[in-house]
């Protein structure tokens, strides 16, 4: 249970910081982080914490976008009506909501292992951690960020320029 | 696009996470024609080589004009991915619940499936219904609406022709809802303007009486506020004022100090905005003195009461109704005017919106008047336009003194000199 403790304090907040930016919802990101702490619990000790919290907390993720389509449908509509309807405890301006709102558009236009790889490195882990995480070779890890990295600037740029006006043609964000 | 947590079909693997970090080492790699591949120059960047290979990549980048330019973009892409990312984080928490919402969508999915129909398979559902009742539940649905019916016809005829005005405009169809009730809400909810007050307590039979009192209500405050523009046209061409002068000072609040000499007669200021409106010129520029001296010897007191009179305070001064009004004075070139430390205005003096008469500057002008405002920096701001000409009048407190420059523009043609703000009573002051 200590240890248990131990990797709460240690990890949660990365964690939930890395699901809230791959899910775009904060609370749901807690949800997982949640989870995945009671995996670890069962689990037992690994040798690598962070990677193996962060790969199952991926799969969490996989996980919950698989759910039914329909649903989540919903879900997204009446989290956008239940948003209309309240405040936020932290007002956020408009324009950073609008930065954040194309930030996500760049960011689920990368290929899932880039996005992955990429919000990883962002949280902190090394190059040996998100190989571990993602079941990749150590020396893969720096083409799929640096891939991950120009594929993000490159589409936030155009979904800029289409917002200011200037975009030539439509901005291709599918992966 | 994808949607939010979506996945792609080929990104639909489950990870199986190891729990070890690998141990193998990470080495540079190369391009065929001899460069560092973009993958080692983002492991370099992220100092994820060991010192030897970091060492080894450092040495070539240094050699290597290509793989210096394709580092330096490397760079950038690290640095912009990493704000696009933090950028993700502008999400909102406490938002709504989780649980909720999944409840909530369950809910509204097994409505849309009972509602797949279409809308005249449910219409024709309903007709079914109504004809389908059994007659007891038609006789008590028949009473229902007869007893309605004859509840709103009978409140509608104690209603007066001014009552349904009065509802007309306040207005949404829910207003029809019991009005008594209305009333006590009202009468119980001290938020309520005297206005608002007023019309909910009247009778039904009183109502367009009270509103055409408060609509006259308003009329007469009107007509007692004098308009900026009737406190302009008022202020023109006062008497006994040099023309003849080159450089302006800014007649600021009378004092209780002994005015210094002057080369100008006195100006004035401090008057209520209502009475410079209704006075003629003449009588104006007298009332000016008189109160300009009355002002001197009252000093800050007669600030106070003009202050209450308008029931303006210091930093509550409605910006719409001038509490002051200032004069700008024609005075002799480079003027050295100093104001004693005595004469130091305090800061609430200027704070709100003021009237600046300017009379006789550049050269031969009529008198204007400018609205003053105290603006964010603590400036006193002013412009004024007299036909093509257009004076702009800044101050700042400075060192205890409120200085500042005039611009004149005559024809594009710009001119800035310095001003001083000076109180009435300094004016007096030769240069």
């Amino acid at each position: 249970m200590e240890d248990l403790d131990r990797l709460f304090r240690t990890y949660h907040a990365p964690l939930v910081r890395y699901l809230t930016r791959r899910l775009g919802d904060r609370d749901l990101a807690e949800e997982l982080a949640q989870e995945t702490f009671v995996r670890a619990m069962r689990h037992g000790p690994v040798a690598s914490e962070r990677s193996w919290l962060f790969a199952v907390a991926t799969n969490l993720v996989r996980d919950e976008a698989r759910r039914d389509s329909r649903q989540r449908r919903h879900l997204e509509l009446l989290r956008a009506e239940q948003v209309e309807q309240f405040e936020a405890p932290e007002p956020t301006s408009l324009e950073r909501l609008q930065e954040a709102a194309m930030a996500r558009r760049a960011v689920n236009a990368l290929a899932e292992k880039d996005r992955v790889a990429l919000l990883m490195k962002e949280e902190g882990l090394d190059y040996h951690e998100i190989a571990a995480a993602l079941g990749l070779s150590v020396g893969s890890v720096g083409t799929t960020l640096s891939r991950a990295r120009r594929r993000l600037v490159e589409v936030y740029e155009a979904l800029q320029r289409e917002q200011d006006g200037n975009g030539t043609g439509g901005v291709r964000v599918g992966s | 696009m994808e949607q939010e947590g979506s996945v792609s079909a080929h990104d639909d693997e489950m990870i199986t996470p190891r729990d070890h970090a690998t141990n193998d080492e990470l080495s540079p790699a190369w391009t065929t024609d001899g460069h560092i591949d973009d993958g080692t120059i983002e492991g370099w960047l992220d100092t994820a080589f060991s010192d030897e290979h970091a060492t080894e990549i450092a040495s070539h980048v240094g050699a290597c004009a290509p793989c210096q330019a394709r580092v330096a973009h490397a760079r950038g892409f690290i640095a912009g991915a990493s704000r696009v990312v933090r950028a993700l984080d502008a999400v909102p928490a406490g938002v709504v619940s989780h649980d909720e919402t999944v409840r909530a969508a369950s809910r509204i999915i097994a409505a849309a499936d009972a509602t797949r129909t279409s809308g005249v398979a449910v219409a024709s559902r309903r007709t079914r219904v109504w004809y389908t009742q059994a007659p007891a539940r038609m006789a008590a649905a028949l009473l229902v609406m007869v007893a309605g019916g004859s509840f709103m016809l009978a409140r509608r005829s104690d209603r007066s022709v001014g009552e349904v005005i009065a509802l007309s405009d306040s207005a949404p169809p829910v207003a029809t809802r019991s009005r008594d009730a209305e009333a006590v809400v009202d009468e119980a909810t001290p938020s309520k303007t005297p206005s608002d007050k007023a019309r909910s307590t009247v009778m039904p039979g009183q109502k367009k009486d009270a509103r055409a009192m408060e609509t006259k209500e308003r009329r007469d405050v009107a007509l007692v506020q004098p308009t900026t523009a009737d406190a302009a046209s008022s202020t023109e061409k006062p008497q006994g004022v040099v023309s003849s002068l080159a450089v302006p000072v800014v007649a600021a609040a009378p004092t209780a100090v002994a005015a210094p000499a002057a080369p100008a007669p006195a100006t004035v200021s401090n008057m209520p905005l209502n009475m410079v409106a209704k006075s003629s010129a003449a009588t104006e520029q007298r009332q000016r003195r008189e109160n300009a001296s009355a002002a001197n010897r009252l000093g800050e007191g007669a600030v106070g009461a003009a202050r209450s009179a308008s029931g303006l305070g210091a930093r509550e001064a409605d910006e719409s109704v001038p509490s002051r009004c200032w004069m700008v004075q024609a005075a002799p070139t480079a003027s050295a005017y100093r104001l004693p430390s005595a004469l130091r205005l305090p800061e609430t003096d200027v704070i709100g919106s003021h009237l600046v008469q300017w009379v006789g500057w550049p050269v031969d002008t009529s008198s204007t008047t400018v609205r003053m405002q105290v603006d964010a920096d603590g400036r006193l701001v002013g412009e004024s336009m007299n036909g093509a000409q257009r004076l702009e009048l800044i101050v700042r407190r400075t060192a205890g003194e409120w200085q500042g420059t005039v611009t004149n523009t005559v024809d594009g043609k710009r001119a800035t000199q310095r001003v001083q703000l000076k109180s009435a009573s300094e004016t007096m002051c030769k240069p």
